[in-house]
């Protein structure tokens, strides 16, 4: 039967939303079509990539359930998709089920009870106890007495946390009964309700995630499971993550996963889940802490690095097909949808923090690390040990980094690196290297910051190639090694006190050359022809040269504050177009969660860092016609030149710090450049708040007036011209002009119905068709597909996430947006 | 470090890192594709006389607990693998897998490109390999000289009988090769278990008047089993529930007419999907054979497929159309592995306490 579906899009992105769900819904949209079905989107991401898509409906609505409610009975909705929206899309269905009742349509894949548990913990404990599955032990308390009690039968430490909190949410760490009273007291003062709740404590726990599948018949597998390094009390986004698990003895690992199992089986999920526990190291006690039934980063690491198939399975699932005839892309065997996925390989994810960025800005903020995400992105490193993972994955995140730097580490005091150890903060991967360099045994540091003594070992020899590397310039061997253990050509250089390209030339002399290995689920068992690959320095390649004319897509990496997302859906549409205009597309990235990883967009894809060491090292297997680089990687782009490579940037603007937080509106003038001249656009305004694009400010005669000045570059772009007031005062000269703000280009998309970028790569390859021409001669009387729209960034959490005081500037610093049609 | 070599018999040489003890060491090698239970592999039976490669890329971070033996000492001849982790978990010594291995003069190489290998594998097939301190033209002569015996299981079984004793149903166990977790999930039912040398006799089981039969894992060739074993199997299975598993899952299709053959790629791992055909359900065990049944030898015989596996089709379970007696081709023992292969011990017990009548259990 032909079901008409809502997808709820996550709306803006968000500390904890990146672009997974965005790149999920790409894949689920294909899949839902071929199968026939319809498909309508609401969302008012302004970066959304899904929804440029042609065969679908796009509704730009807010995303209220009343909205929704709305656009389900106009649109004669069938069926809803809440899987590739994050956690506002679980949300928003679990509210409409409850507006609609019986008239609702069915949200795939799906109960209501997997949904309230998603987002009400007190509700997942009570459904845990009744599968028979330990949760965290939690009482309510009204008195200081009671509270008393339920930590006598818990035993101490406790958390104490407010009912209705007046204000933020508190959670006070109580560690024996002295301290319990006061705490008691402040919790219950601070509650409405003058109640609190009581929890048995799982700091130091162990964390760890198992993604699993089922389908209507009851078949379930597991998918892959995620260590955390750091013990719960960090926020999980915020520590290293590893794949497969490592430290767990199997019938543990076997415990976690039937119990991942009972709990999908418990909610009768369709389709995706992910379990998340924490473990006792001590005596391998656990508890369930969180389910998860959508995508996030947890899913899109184990998506990346297992390559299973995962939304493709997850889309037959949600219509109700099994997992033994589910219908996945013909490159994969029969039977890989049914296989449960193994690994050969070790992925890493690495948080990135912005603490740097906003202290240059001036903006002061608390750096220690918590049970709020304090993360604004990640980066993955994919080597076949540990160390190699780490390395690419530090490489990946830090790659012009000055807050990062092991020299900083000189200057800490003993008592602050204890400090340190302690109570972590964003530079935890370099304190605990520093630690180890200074004397504290493996055992000590296990202890003192309960991450599993496994990974000291590994650091250690980090550690230990380093000071190799660093005693024995010019030593094969030693070189051999340390590539092996994932060191950068460039790290290697600056350890010997030496150039780059004099290291590169000598490992090339000494035929230290990388091997790719394939990304598949049988660990080598199987034949699968698959695309994806990542480096290590072995004896068998596995990737051969895509061909010739090919063009190279480098990625924006992880997210930083800022415009992550709009650089993410830039990036996934020069790769669409190029593979549109018959180039084939290899793209080169290391977030796992980012849209240019969206299988249909690339004949290749290389999960690698992108020093350029690593670039060269593609580079030099693909001999790509073309490469190109997002405009920010500036570093990278002199380098790629230095070296002959023919490179094309799509641009970004450098950050001009702006008089925007204290003043009002600017003008901004928007202008295709064809490569010969500038073309204008349109007009908008901006502020702090966000952008209006209107295209009824344009009138013939400003369109007269407006500056075109010649510019000296002939590569074709998105550019931009910002003034205070127009009339313009003064002349304007190509100085003046700047490359458009990835945000701003993908907002324009939006509002105009034009891909600008798709343009832009169709002029830069020398392909613009006869309506691209008439297009670009006529700008003038292009009707914009919505006439005013005003794009809002999102501020709200900032405060919350990193205990900021000071207002952003959110042109620089906000991560996601929304749009309005007015 | 010291750099050794793993050298194959079509004349392969990868190179790596000792680890483990300093021995030469030949053995046919195999690919094991599990994520985890390493321990529980290398001291596996069925492993006895052989090279395992693990596919996972390290090995050893959960140190050595005396919970995950399936022997008291390991059964191979080498292991080989990407990363070794120097973790130990002991509370009196250190023993991470490199002390043990080289307490126990098992030689290990590390650093090897584990993915090429299990690469190359896939495609040649099991063969004999070694691990030796220099790859040279005597080495592979001894490698290729080297006769791989056919006497693992008279090797590994115990000598003589002995009691794993319970306060259950009396069970008797075939040590045709017997890991520790057949014997754990029989406790976990309080079977009083009594168990019998390969070599037993008609007679010396029926002396111990079972309420059930459990044929064991094995390791090596099936068609090297004495002929009073089929015996046993023909006679009382149609008196006594009789359980096989892996090996004993071959030998009681043997006994009843089905053929075997050997698989051009083995099984060891835990990942393949096997659907059980009675109910459709599919689950996940751990794995290990180089033999299969032949399914269409099967249809000439009194037995039926109960299980498969559906990545290449292969036979993973028998039952007996007239007796309470079955056979399963993977561990349901979970040691290591997946939990829900366990059901075939409930199955058999089931049957075992059926036959004894309600009131004694």
């Amino acid at each position: 039967m032909t079901e008409r579906i809502l997808i709820i899009g996550g709306s803006a992105n968000d500390f904890g939303r990146e672009t997974e769900s965005d790149a999920a819904s790409y894949q689920v949209v294909n899949g839902l079509v071929k199968r026939g079905h319809q498909i309508v989107i609401a969302d008012d991401n302004p970066y959304g990539f899904t929804t440029e898509r042609e065969e679908i409906k796009v509704i730009e609505t807010q995303l209220t359930a009343p909205n929704l409610v709305k656009v389900i009975v106009e649109e004669h909705i069938t069926a809803i998709v809440a899987s590739v929206g994050g956690l506002t899309a679980v949300r928003l269905s679990a509210e409409i089920l409850q507006i609609l009742g019986n008239d609702a349509p069915k949200v795939l894949g799906m109960t209501l009870p997997v949904m309230q548990a998603a987002q009400n913990t007190k509700y997942l404990q009570e459904r845990l106890t009744q599968l028979k599955l330990p949760a965290v032990q939690t009482r309510l308390a009204s008195n200081v007495s009671e509270a008393f009690d339920a930590a006598r039968d818990f035993d101490f430490p406790v958390v104490v946390r407010s009912v209705a909190p007046v204000g933020q949410t508190i959670r006070l760490q109580v560690e024996d009964a002295e301290e319990l009273e006061g705490a008691a007291e402040t919790a219950l003062n601070r509650s409405l309700t003058h109640q609190v709740n009581v929890d048995k404590s799982i700091r130091g726990y162990q964390e760890i995630a198992m993604v699993v599948v089922r389908d209507r018949m009851d078949t379930t597998l597991l998918i892959g499971g995620v260590e955390d390094m750091d013990p719960v009390g960090i926020h999980s986004a915020d520590s290293i993550a590893i794949t497969p698990v490592q430290t767990l003895p199997d019938p543990m690992f076997q415990t976690l996963r039937n119990a991942a199992f009972t709990v999908a089986r418990g909610f009768n999920v369709q389709g995706l889940l992910e379990v998340r526990f924490a473990v006792n190291p001590a005596n391998e006690e656990f508890v369930i802490t969180r389910v998860t039934p959508y995508f996030d980063r947890t899913s899109a690491m184990v998506v990346t690095a297992t390559g299973y198939p995962l939304v493709p399975v997850i889309t037959g699932l949600m219509v109700g097909e099994s997992l033994t005839s589910v219908r996945i892309p013909s490159i994969y065997a029969d039977h890989t949808a049914l296989l449960e996925p193994t690994m050969d390989h070790i992925v890493i994810r690495f948080p990135v923090f912005a603490f740097g960025e906003l202290e240059t800005a001036g903006i002061k903020t608390e750096n220690r690390l918590d049970t709020v995400q304090k993360s604004v992105g990640a980066t993955i490193g994919v080597g076949r040990s540990v160390e190699e993972a780490l390395e690419k994955a530090i490489r990946a995140a830090h790659f012009n980094n000055r807050n990062f730097s092991p020299t900083l580490m000189n200057a800490l005091t003993d008592n602050e690196i204890v400090e340190q150890l302690i109570h972590p903060r964003d530079n935890r991967i370099l304190v605990l290297l520093e630690a180890l360099r200074r004397g504290y045994t493996v055992d000590e540091l296990a202890e003192l910051t309960k991450i599993n003594a496994f990974y000291f070992y590994k650091l250690q020899r980090l550690n230990n190639l380093e000071q190799a590397v660093k005693d024995n310039p010019w030593e094969a061997d030693v070189l051999q090694q340390a590539k092996y253990y994932g060191l950068s050509d460039g790290l290697v250089a600056k350890l010997w006190d030496e150039k780059y390209e004099a290291v590169r030339r000598y490992r090339w002399d000494n035929g230290i050359l990388p091997t790719y290995k394939a990304f598949e689920p049988s660990a080598g068992e199987f034949e699968e022809s698959v695309s994806q690959f990542y480096s290590t320095f072995e004896s068998e390649n596995e990737s051969e040269r895509l061909g010739d004319d090919s063009a190279l897509i480098i990625g924006t990496g992880a997210f930083r504050l800022g415009d992550g997302a709009a650089a993410s859906y830039v990036m996934a549409t020069v790769a669409d177009e190029l593979r549109s205009q018959g180039l084939k597309t290899i793209l080169m990235n290391n977030n796992p969660t980012d849209l240019t990883f969206i299988p249909q967009l690339g004949d290749k894809q290389y999960y690698e860092p992108l020093e350029i060491s690593d670039v060269m090292n593609v580079i030099e297997i693909e001999q790509p016609t073309r490469v190109f680089v997002p405009g920010n990687r500036i570093k990278l782009i002199t380098q790629l030149r230095k070296m002959g490579v023919n490179v094309q940037v799509i641009a970004k603007e450098k950050y001009l710090p702006s008089s925007m937080l204290s003043e009002g509106e600017q003008t901004v003038v928007n202008y295709f450049y064809d490569g010969v001249e500038l073309h204008i656009i349109g007009i908008g305004h901006q502020d702090n708040g966000g952008i209006l694009l209107d295209q009824s400010a344009m009138t013939p005669s400003l369109w007269e007036t407006l500056p075109r000045p010649e510019l000296e570059i002939d590569t074709p772009g998105m550019y931009q011209l910002i003034v205070d007031r127009l009339p313009i005062d003064g002349e304007i000269t190509a100085a003046d002009i700047r490359p458009m703000p990835f945000t701003h280009i993908a907002f324009l998309d939006k509002v105009t119905g034009v891909s600008w970028l798709r343009l832009v790569v169709r002029y830069m390859l020398g392909t613009p068709s006869a309506s691209d021409e008439q297009l670009v001669d006529q700008l003038m009387t292009l009707q914009w597909r919505l006439k005013t729209a005003r794009l809002r960034y999102r501020d709200a959490d900032f405060a919350e996430h990193l205990n900021t005081t000071q207002t952003l500037d959110n042109g620089r610093f906000a991560m996601g947006a929304t749009y309005q049609v007015l | 470090m010291t750099k050794r070599y793993l050298i194959l018999q079509d004349g392969t040489v990868y190179a790596g890192e000792a680890f483990g003890a300093p021995a030469t060491t030949f053995g046919e090698i195999v690919f094991h594709t599990a994520m985890t239970g390493y321990q529980e592999v290398i001291t596996n039976p069925i492993y006895h006389n052989q090279i395992v490669m693990f596919t996972s890329p390290t090995i050893g971070a959960a140190g050595i607990n005396h919970r995950a033996d399936e022997s008291i000492v390991p059964t191979v001849k080498g292991v080989i693998v990407r990363e070794i982790a120097d973790v130990s978990t002991n509370r009196l010594q250190s023993m991470s897998l490199h002390d043990y291995l080289k307490r126990h003069n098992v030689p290990g190489i590390s650093q090897i490109d584990t993915r090429a290998l299990a690469r190359h594998l896939r495609k040649t097939g099991t063969q004999k390999a070694s691990i030796v301190d220099v790859p040279d033209a005597h080495a592979f002569d001894q490698l290729r000289a080297m006769v791989l015996t056919t006497r693992q299981v008279a090797q590994v079984s115990t000598p003589k009988a002995y009691a794993n004793p319970g306060r259950g149903a009396n069970v008797v166990v075939l040590d045709f090769g017997l890991k520790n977790g057949i014997l754990r999930m029989l406790s976990d039912f309080d079977a009083n278990v009594t168990v019998l040398p390969y070599n037993a006799t008609v007679d010396e089981v029926a002396n111990l008047d079972p309420d059930g039969i459990v044929l064991s894992s094995g390791p090596g060739d099936p068609r090297q089993i004495p002929d009073e074993t089929f015996d046993i199997i023909r006679q009382f299975q149609t008196r006594v529930p009789l359980f096989g598993i892996g090996l004993g899952h071959e030998l009681f299709a043997i006994a009843n007419g089905a053929t075997l053959q050997q698989m051009p790629v083995e099984h060891h791992g835990m990942n393949h999907p096997i659907r059980e055909q009675i109910t459709s359900r599919i689950m996940f065990a751990t794995q290990g054979q180089g033999y299969a049944v032949n399914p269409d030898s099967v249809r000439e015989t009194d037995m039926f497929v109960t299980h498969i596996d559906m990545t290449d089709g292969v036979v993973q379970g028998l039952r007996h159309r007239d007796y309470p007696a079955f056979s399963v081709q993977f561990f349901p023992d979970t040691a290591p592995g997946p939990f829900e292969a366990t059901q075939a011990f409930d199955e058999f017990m089931e049957m075992v306490t059926a036959r004894r009548g309600g009131w004694l259990s």
